[in-house]
């Protein structure tokens, strides 16, 4: 009790910043999602969200899914090949290739691979120069395919870098016994290092979840004509219509979404608190 | 001889994926320093050129950006250093009534994509006549619900027989925080910072509103005049300005590379 005052002292700049940026923010989207054009109760927000834009709301749904799971594919391969690897030049020349898109910006990701990918871009370039198909027969990749791609590009190495560390500190023990007993490498990844590392990927991936929810970039180089995710959605009700009431329905929507995913993370990082 | 020839497999397949996995970094250095007529035309004897990066430079304000940039991650880095080492000093030593409750809601605040607020804070940051200023594009993040609760977990493992000491020597709480828990969490700070840093240096959406003059513009929303349409797609000169603008950031990764991997891992981010 004593300590009640200096506490809350230097606990004030922060407090003040999540009280006016954060809370008030936070129940002024949800009643504006809630209320009409005459500032009433309605739903009519939802319901014309759901009209227009529960396409775009699946949409988001199984192209967030999908970046996930091939993501954690990946991760998965490229960490157990750093642990359980026996190649030493193939582990480093692996260890130093595969953190390389952390550090580059969603917008120029978004940039590269726009023209990476396109009809006429250098990929297709390179597979007509080299005789797999012919120019009739391009296609580009500038929808679904290509925001997965450059989602899964973006995160594994953030997932990586969580699980590689995780695998790294596991009981060695086990990996040695079953090596001896004659497990396969792979054997020996899906059944002993994996379950092991399995909290510590299912922290990475939702935290990539909540990322990829949120990145309007990317979409709206690559895809923004429609079907198109959540992010780019908000901005065009906004900057098109001005309508807000729309705008905080889907990002309400967006946040029960990333608010289900993020639970899990908050459940496990406190029941390790505890421990 | 069957076991060499299964391990020279495997490292062409990996040298192969490898490449792969490099190519759009790979392509955009290609386009960035070649003519145009090369961008999506892989030829070895194509002849090398600034050209673009000195388009690039002269089509939109850079030098401008990057000094907003600059100006911005590290403004908001000193803040989140300082606003979250009180708060977690705060929650970690000197627990109140109602600390419990404020934390929660600092680990709520971990899990709401900042999109959902955007509307309701450009209102808030409009009242305050912030809108167009570096500052307006900072202070939301000055709090950070994932910096109060890194330093506050680093905080928890120092000894408190250390504060007694201080205490003792006569220190005072600010002297203490100082000279104690900021030397002890210090791979914490290096890992956080960097992450501060890439995710502001990197931040799009929301610059995108607040900002709408060069003045305040930082480089991601620059680069974003390369994307219109209007310009006329020249992918060259988007490879020279996305390669710029990333550029600092790559060479801060790579100069800093071991010890963030390190912080990374001893201060179990997740």
């Amino acid at each position: 009790m004593r300590r009640y005052l200096p506490g809350l002292l230097l606990v004030s700049p922060a407090l003040a910043i999540i009280v006016f940026l954060f809370l008030v923010p936070l129940a002024g989207a949800v009643t504006g999602a809630f209320q009409d054009a005459d500032g009433g109760f309605s739903f009519g927000n939802f319901i014309k969200t759901y009209q227009l834009y529960s396409n775009d709301i699946l949409f988001t749904i199984v192209i967030v899914a999908l970046s996930a799971l091939l993501t954690a594919a990946l991760s998965v391969a490229i960490a157990g090949y750093l642990t359980l690897g026996t190649s030493p030049a193939a582990v480093a020349i692996l260890r130093w290739l595969y953190r390389w898109p952390l550090f580059i910006p969603f917008i120029v990701v978004g940039q590269i691979l726009r023209t990476f990918l396109a009809k006429n871009g250098l990929m297709n370039n390179i597979f007509v120069a080299t005789g797999l198909i012919t120019p009739l027969h391009t296609v580009g990749f500038l929808d679904w395919r290509g925001i997965v791609i450059a989602f899964v590009w973006k995160q594994t190495p953030f997932v990586t870098l969580l699980l590689a560390g995780a695998m790294a500190s596991i009981d060695r023990g086990t990996v040695e016994a079953a090596r001896n007993l004659g497990a396969s490498r792979l054997r020996i990844l899906l059944e002993i290092v994996l379950p092991q590392a399995a909290p510590t990927l299912m922290v990475a991936l939702t935290l990539s979840i909540v990322t990829m929810m949120s990145v309007l970039s990317v979409p709206l180089m690559i895809a923004s004509q429609s079907p198109t995710v959540i992010t780019v959605d908000m901005a065009f009700r906004i900057n098109a219509y001005g309508d807000y009431g729309v705008a905080n329905a889907l990002g309400l929507i967006s946040l029960v979404l990333t608010g289900a995913v993020a639970w899990i993370y908050l459940r496990q990082t406190m029941r390790e608190n505890a421990r | 001889m069957p076991e060499n020839i299964r391990r020279s497999a495997v490292i062409t397949g990996g040298w192969l994926l490898g490449l792969i996995w490099a190519l759009p970094i790979l392509y955009a250095l290609w386009a960035a320093f070649h003519p145009s007529a090369y961008t999506t035309d892989f030829d070895l004897k194509a002849p090398l050129t600034l050209h673009n990066f000195a388009r690039a430079w002269v089509a939109a304000p850079f030098a401008r950006y990057f000094l907003n940039t600059v100006i911005l991650v590290i403004g908001i880095m000193v803040a989140q250093f300082v606003i979250c080492t009180l708060a977690a000093f705060a929650l970690a030593r000197w627990p109140f009534r109602g600390s419990g409750i404020l934390f929660g809601l600092i680990l709520v605040q971990l899990m709401v994509t900042p999109d959902v607020l955007i509307v309701e804070n450009y209102q808030t940051l409009h009242m305050l006549g912030l809108i167009d200023t570096l500052t307006g594009i900072g202070i939301p993040y000055v709090a950070s619900a994932f910096g109060i609760f890194l330093l506050r977990q680093a905080f928890k493992t120092i000894p408190k027989e250390l504060d007694d000491a201080a205490r003792i020597e006569g220190a005072t709480t600010l002297q203490t925080i100082l000279r104690v828990y900021l030397p002890l969490a210090r791979p914490v700070y290096v890992a956080y910072g960097l992450v501060s840093i890439s995710y502001h240096w990197n931040n799009f959406l929301w610059p995108l509103i607040v900002t709408n003059s060069v003045s305040a513009r930082p480089l991601t929303v620059g680069l974003q005049v390369f994307a219109s349409v209007d310009q006329g797609i020249d992918w060259s000169v988007i490879c020279a300005a996305a390669l710029m603008t990333s550029a600092p950031l790559m060479i801060l990764f790579l100069v800093f590379q071991r010890a963030f991997i390190q912080s990374f891992l001893r201060a179990g981010i997740r």
